[in-house]
């Protein structure tokens, strides 16, 4: 069971940090109104807001199994407080910081409709915030960091969320001049 | 019942058209991508779209209204 555990660990952190790069992809794509005929903006924004939801889940599980394990031992405050515990504290604390801004904003996103836009958009930009301090934590705490396939993934990721953001520094600017 | 109808707040808007990818039947665009709405009260058929238009607007400027009680009187005369 524990070697199991240990398998939980690992894949959940993965699928969170895949999942959480295709939501913030797609976020900025989004607000560069990135659409053509087989992928118009709805598509866009619905997947970007079902991998958010299904990124949130892999990380419940991510942090109950990181937490019940008996052998690495973190306490369950360790989630969501930097620096209470001793093991990796820079890589759980970082851990920490990326779980509370993903509450504020996931909490942020359900009561959308009644927080009113400006508030809402304040606090979804604490996910810009998040993203690289969750890759930080899977750099510096991951088991698999080394190897050439999470590299790889690591790589991707970067790739990714950073090309989407050269999109909306250049195209943005010119739809918010109309 | 009373029926709905479909509002937006012009000053809300910034033309990202999604209401008219999803209620082509309600909304269409004009020339600079902002919507136009068809203000007679939504099918109820078309209710259950109308309302995953609303929650998928990005500035939150899509509503439904309820239709006050006086209009049907108003439609029958």
């Amino acid at each position: 069971m524990l070697v199991l555990q240990y398998y939980v660990i690992r894949a959940t952190g993965t699928m969170t940090l895949i999942l959480f790069t295709a939501t913030v992809t797609l976020g900025l794509l989004n607000r560069s109104r990135v659409a053509t005929d087989r992928w118009p903006r709805f598509v866009i924004d619905r997947i970007h807001r079902n991998a958010s939801l299904l990124a949130a889940a892999f990380l419940a599980v991510h942090i109950l199994s990181a937490v019940t394990d008996s052998f690495i031992a973190i306490p369950l405050t360790a989630a969501f407080i930097p620096l209470v515990h001793t093991y990796s504290t820079l890589g759980i604390s970082a851990a920490a910081v990326a779980c509370d801004l993903l509450l504020a904003v996931l909490i942020s996103s359900l009561v959308k409709g009644r927080l009113g836009y400006g508030s809402w958009r304040a606090i979804h930009w604490l996910a810009y915030a998040a993203w690289p301090v969750a890759l930080l934590h899977g750099i510096g705490n991951g088991i698999d960091r080394a190897t050439p396939w999470m590299i790889l993934i690591d790589l991707i990721c970067v790739g990714s969320v950073l090309s989407a953001l050269a999109l909306r520094l250049l195209t943005v600017p010119r739809l918010e001049a109309v | 019942m009373r029926s709905e109808r479909l509002i937006v707040d012009m000053i809300s808007c910034s033309a990202h058209g999604m209401c008219a990818e999803l209620l082509p039947e309600r909304v269409s665009l004009d020339d600079w991508g902002y919507p136009v709405i068809d203000a007679a009260p939504l099918d109820p058929e078309l209710v259950g779209l109308a309302r995953i238009a609303v929650q998928s607007c990005p500035k939150l400027a899509l509503r439904l209204q309820r239709e006050p009680a006086r209009a049907p009187a108003r439609a029958r005369r």
